[in-house]
């Protein structure tokens, strides 16, 4: 009876196999041949306009990073990616860098490859942003984003036709409205954008991805980076992303898929080590980032990302214990956490707490949340603690520079936080006499010391 | 034919399209007391970049829009600094240096980050708008690092967002049902002061289309008028001193 059971496992197995690999082999040939046979169409015209016009309308909006030393960075590694591949019709490859806290990239069928800032704090060294790289060329190189949007407009097309069918058909109502139901996700990634941005920033078809892994891993070998490092990028993409709720999750943090990456990113690198590994220079990488990460850490900040900010700002600080900017930027993290801890608790990492996290981040402001986690005990401790941390870190920064500015306008705004509105007030006017009448900040400083130096004369006010 | 069949199918389409067509639909707008009385006068506005996106969703799905997203922008932000200019209001740009010692690409990750505080605000705003009148949303007090604060009372923030459906995707709908047979834009309008960050007034002028886009084609018939009545709500510019006489 065992036997037979296992028998019939077997066959099963056999068939299932019989029946996809073949399928998955064709598939793949058939997107390496039509990669091969592209030719423009006037669909494909229309795309390629489209991502023109994404690129000054991203540059336009001033999300684009123009900080040299960092562009310089971008290029050289993204050239050595590229190597001396033949590039295709209607591509020019430009690397750049997108101010936004998701952590994301992507490229568009002209060649511009979008890091964001998100990831690019969230990766450690040269050759894990090489991996990243190296899969988004291979979109460009494969031409899946023209293949993608020709078959999302098939699909889009059949869809529709399927509704008229169905609302004319008697069993009408209901398949009418699982056609509906179904197409709802295309058709609001079409009304998001056009299909090229949707299928980009959330994922081409599974075989494209997996094609555009198995290239990426092939242009890091060539380039003489260590494979590993795409599975060390996706590892690192699956530890943040219990760090905070996200709104919106993009594809590189589309966790079942990351975890089927990372083994075949390991796999391929245990057959293919590089021939020439590079030492891993997490401090160059830092270093040639910084501005990004710095960027970073100032979203988090604006966008709720307090416990990010910390773990951002903490890499970069340890890194470079010396550097005061970074030490500030540290302090500052922990003092927008206020009643919040570092890390999630387990209560918040479960599926009933994230579900109440995102009812929170849609229902409270930042200030509402603050005082609900004030009325447990362990917010109030979690402040203590924050607000302990960012005094010590701001003082520190002081002892090795007492004339940094930045420094001094943080410690006010701590001690404004904490009531000490005649401390606050000396350190506001600290700041305002070590920086120029014309700085961005002046005016902001000038208002906060007299609203303290008025409150300093009051009775201290509790919390 | 005869003439009573013309007759017939005559009236049987203009019935179809009478309940089929969408009327422009009510726009709504909360305001803070503080400016509705007076307390807190608008008489310079520093204008955050407006953003105008187009989509256009056909029978084969979505396209995009970019060319006519870009000019659509421009017209928008034409538009209400034409407003804001006849209502006699100054208006400042947000990406302008002034005579801060500011750079350009500090000021553009002030605008990111702003827009992003924006972003986060916009989640309850759009949930729970009367509750501005309460002083419930802020941007906080990083309103004030832009040039354009010294001299301007509020930051404005311009958003538009429109979908084109095509033709067959409108006949598609009328057949079918559903919400696609129409074309559909949404404006909002956000006035924060520049000092505190506090949300002080939120509009959504809204209109759907069944036939044409005037939205995209004559933007100022469909937006100018429900503009001057939300500027004089708010009281501004002139506005103020014609309700004081």
């Amino acid at each position: 009876m065992h036997r037979r059971v296992a028998y019939l496992k077997c066959a099963t197995l056999a068939l299932v196999l019989l029946v996809t690999i073949p399928g998955a082999v064709t598939r793949a040939q058939e997107l390496d041949k039509a990669a091969a046979d592209f030719h423009f169409t006037d669909v494909d015209n229309q795309v390629l306009q489209d991502s023109k016009a994404i690129d000054q309308q991203y540059l336009k909006k001033g999300l684009v990073m123009q900080d040299p030393q960092l562009q310089a960075y971008l290029d050289s590694i993204g050239k050595r990616i590229i190597g001396n591949r033949t590039i295709p019709d209607q591509v020019e490859f430009k690397f750049m860098v997108l101010r936004d806290p998701m952590v994301q990239a992507f490229a568009l069928p002209n060649g511009s490859v979008y890091v964001t800032t998100g990831l690019l704090s969230l990766l450690e060294d040269e050759s894990q942003l090489s991996a990243v790289l190296g899969h988004e060329t291979a979109h460009v190189f494969e031409r899946h984003g023209y293949l993608e949007n020709r078959s999302v407009r098939k699909k889009a097309l059949t869809l529709n036709t399927l509704q008229i069918v169905a609302s004319a058909a008697p069993t009408g109502g209901n398949l009418s409205q699982s056609v509906q139901l179904f197409g709802a996700a295309v058709q609001l990634g079409a009304a998001v954008s056009s299909g090229i941005i949707v299928a980009s920033v959330f994922g081409y078809s599974r075989e494209m991805e997996h094609q555009a892994d198995s290239d990426g891993l092939i242009a890091l070998s060539n380039a003489s980076y260590d494979p590993e490092a795409m599975a060390r990028a996706f590892e690192l993409l699956d530890e943040d992303s219990s760090l905070e709720y996200e709104p919106i999750q993009g594809f590189y943090r589309d966790h079942p898929k990351l975890t089927e990456r990372r083994e075949f990113a390991l796999q391929y690198a245990s057959r293919h080590k590089a021939d020439k590994p590079e030492a891993d220079d997490k401090k160059t990488y830092a270093d040639n980032t910084a501005a990004a990460i710095c960027s970073e850490i100032q979203l988090d900040l604006s966008s709720r990302r307090e416990r990010t900010a910390v773990d951002r700002a903490s890499k970069l600080s340890a890194m470079f214990p010396d550097n005061p900017t970074y030490k500030v930027l540290l302090a500052d993290s922990y003092r927008s956490l206020g009643a919040k801890t570092k890390l999630p608790s387990s209560d918040e990492r479960s599926k009933h707490g994230q579900a109440e996290h995102r009812k929170e981040y849609f229902s409270m402001t930042p200030d509402e949340e603050q005082k609900r986690l004030l009325e447990k005990t362990d917010g109030q401790a979690a402040l203590r603690d924050n607000e302990a941390t960012a005094e010590q870190l701001y003082k520190s920064a002081l002892q090795s520079n007492p004339n940094y500015a930045d420094a001094h306008r943080g410690l006010g705004f701590l001690l404004e936080m904490e009531g000490r509105y005649s401390d606050a007030a000396t350190e506001y006017q600290s700041y305002l006499s070590m920086v120029a009448g014309t700085s961005m900040d002046h005016l902001r400083i000038e208002r906060r010391l007299a609203t303290v130096q008025k409150l300093s004369g009051a009775p201290m006010q509790s919390r | 034919m005869t003439l009573k069949f013309r007759l017939l199918a005559i009236l049987c389409t203009v019935g179809f399209l009478t309940v089929n067509a969408q009327a422009i639909t009510p726009s709504w707008s909360y305001e803070s007391p503080k400016v509705t009385s007076g307390e807190f006068q608008i008489r310079t506005v520093c204008m955050m970049p407006v953003e105008g996106k187009l989509s256009k969703v056909t029978m084969k799905g979505g396209q995009g829009m970019s060319n006519e997203s870009d000019n659509w922008t421009a017209t928008l932000e034409n538009m209400v600094e034409a407003h804001l200019k006849t209502a006699g209001v100054q208006i400042l740009q947000a990406s302008d240096a002034m005579a801060s010692a500011a750079s350009d690409e500090e000021i553009r990750q002030v605008i990111v980050q702003l827009n992003q505080k924006y972003e986060d605000v916009a989640n309850q705003l759009n949930k729970h708008p009367k509750d501005i009148r309460k002083s419930r949303f802020t941007l906080g007090d990083d309103a004030a690092l832009l040039p354009c604060a010294a001299k301007s009372d509020v930051l404005v923030f311009v958003q538009g967002e429109g979908q084109v459906t095509s033709g067959g995707k409108k006949a598609m709908g009328m057949l079918v049902g559903g919400n696609s047979n129409f074309s559909s834009a949404t404006l909002v309008l956000t006035m924060a002061d520049v000092k505190t960050g506090e949300i002080l007034a939120f509009a959504r002028l809204s209109n759907e289309e069944s036939f044409g886009e005037k939205f995209v084609d004559q933007t100022e018939s469909v937006y100018g008028k429900a503009l001057d009545k939300q500027f004089s709500r708010l009281r501004i510019g002139m506005y103020l001193d014609k309700k004081k006489h």
